[in-house]
């Protein structure tokens, strides 16, 4: 299987105490990501997304614990450095500089990158090649970011919210040039996004961070499969859930929606059903609004 | 460890170093900036003799007077390179110490054009000054220090304030992208001190030993060198610890 595995130990990330507030950004966090996969890396706000992919590409250093990039730690590590592409929101290319020159220059360092697929990028998101990142909107900033992070084609690719001011017809061809470049060169690919409703289809296995931890890591199949929403009279849903893992529970009038957590067996299933109860599934986005709830029914 | 996916190599051939690929990339941008400098200095060097071949005689270099410029403006434009350029270094996959290398690289190069066009400027102003019947007078730099014109000399002065001043640049901005502002800048005494040591030794009275003589030249070289050397050894050590943050959107 082609792509950089990815194994993280006990990872700490303290940002300096001169930072108003000082921070604790990654927390003893623990993490293996296989190889060849499209991984989704989802967290709310501050939850240590953007420290922890910033880690594995030698951005930053950890404060304690390891980190293995293919076996590897990564910082200052040529061999390693060199087939890690992160792509930030903030975008890391050259403001002044050109996007063809840009191309070139990358053309030059990265052994992987492919200038002809970048080229057909740039012209999908309708990119001038003339024009230079401070010129464009913020759109086409993000746009030329995932032109970078596709074009590197990087053993292991991280594309950190790369969608921000795109449009949805720029978001969606980004996803089908994924999906089709991701097919045809497998590597390892993390995507972490705020969007999950637009981006769980594509993922194969999914970490949830939480306050610079690992609230779950589990196959994106599995984890859809672990939620179930209850829907029923209160009293019927409350005894059916006795026991069981709810993660939220909004009522309206007497009858009461509840998501529960955990697969449910087929004996649970016709319970429900002879108690009147309707099972759904739980989409991905609503799983994880739920588990990273601050006032959680946990 | 896994099978990474395969490399391919560019469509122009083999793929060169991270360090030569850096350095001829950075000094592409650099000596366009420095030509159009080098423009403007030759557009007003010619003005002001061509105004002053109407009004008085001079006795002395114009071109001395722009030293410090040789010392600030290179200096500035490795500022950039050290603090503007680091987060685009990484995010290619390069390492910090690549760059380093490569920052050295160019500033050795850059000083070497610069110093060289600058000091071939002078030569060709002694050269109009005499067919004006001008005296060419020559008070700063190791030339002024030493009391005669010598080509080897305005080489070496030039190519060595340009070189100090382009270390002292990477130094500041190393420190000022790797510490809070308030600890860079109670280390400015410190790290710009390359190019005030080259400023103060290539060109001030001093007395004995770092006198004008050829001993206390050699050693006012000697010294600028060392300070130098040392300001490349840090600017890499700092450099090379330090984190690449997001850049402001």
């Amino acid at each position: 299987m082609s792509g950089f595995s990815v194994e993280v130990r006990d990872l700490t990330v303290r940002y300096p105490a001169w930072r108003r507030p000082a921070t604790t950004a990654l927390d003893g966090l623990s993490l293996t990501l296989e190889p060849g996969r499209l991984h989704g890396l989802l967290g709310r706000n501050g939850s240590g997304k953007t420290t922890l992919l910033s880690v594995l590409a030698a951005f930053r250093r950890p404060t304690a614990g390891a980190v293995l990039v293919d076996g590897e730690d990564p910082w200052e590590n040529a061999r390693v450095m060199s087939g890690v592409c992160l792509v930030r929101e903030s975008g890391d290319v050259q403001g002044e500089v050109r996007l063809r020159d840009t191309v070139r220059l990358l053309e030059q360092v990265r052994p992987t990158f492919d200038r002809s697929f970048a080229e057909s990028l740039m012209d999908t998101f309708e990119l001038d090649p003339r024009a230079t990142p401070t010129s464009l909107s913020r759109g086409k900033r993000s746009a030329f970011g995932v032109v970078v992070g596709l074009a590197s084609r990087a053993p292991l690719t991280l594309l950190d919210e790369v969608h921000l001011g795109m449009d949805a017809p720029s978001r969606y061809a980004f996803y089908d040039a994924l999906l089709a470049d991701y097919v045809e060169h497998p590597r390892t690919v993390v995507l972490s996004s705020h969007l999950i409703d637009e981006v769980q289809r594509m993922l194969e296995h999914v970490v949830v961070l939480d306050r610079g931890r690992v609230l779950l890591a589990d196959d994106a199949d599995d984890l859809r499969a672990s939620g179930t929403s209850v829907v029923g009279p209160d009293t019927a849903v409350d005894a059916f859930v006795a026991g069981r893992r709810v993660l939220s529970r909004r009522s309206l009038g007497r009858t009461v929606q509840v998501t529960v957590f955990g697969r449910l067996a087929p004996d649970d299933v016709a319970a429900a059903s002879a108690a009147g109860l309707e099972l759904g599934p739980v989409d991905l986005q609503d799983l994880f609004v739920d588990l990273t709830a601050k006032e959680g029914v946990r | 460890m896994t099978a990474a996916t395969p490399s391919r190599t560019s469509a122009a051939g083999a793929r060169p170093g991270a360090v030569v690929a850096t350095a001829s990339y950075l000094l592409r941008t650099q000596l366009r900036v420095v030509a159009w400098a080098l423009a403007l200095v030759v557009v007003g060097l010619a003005v002001t003799v061509v105004v002053l071949e109407r009004v008085q005689p001079m006795e002395v270099s114009i071109l001395q007077f722009g030293r410090q410029g040789l010392v600030w403006f290179p200096f500035s434009l490795m500022v950039i390179v050290a603090t503007a350029y680091l987060g685009p270094h990484v995010a290619m996959g390069l390492t910090r110490r690549s760059l380093g290398h490569a920052a050295i690289l160019v500033a050795g190069a850059t000083a070497l054009v610069l110093g060289t066009a600058v000091a071939a400027l002078m030569v060709v102003e002694r050269g109009v000054y005499g067919a004006l019947g001008w005296e060419h007078g020559i008070d700063a730099g190791l030339v002024g220090l030493s009391g005669s014109w010598s080509v080897p000399l305005l080489l070496v002065d030039h190519v060595l304030l340009v070189l100090a001043g382009q270390v002292a640049g990477l130094l500041v901005g190393a420190a000022y992208k790797r510490w809070h502002w308030t600890v860079a800048t109670l280390a400015l005494p410190v790290t710009v001190s390359p190019a005030l040591v080259a400023s103060v030794l290539l060109d001030g009275e001093l007395g004995a030993p770092v006198d004008g003589s050829a001993g206390g030249v050699a050693l006012r070289v000697t010294l600028v060198v060392a300070t130098t050397l040392v300001a490349a050894v840090a600017y890499l050590a700092v450099q090379r610890r330090t984190a690449v943050a997001p850049a402001a959107t």
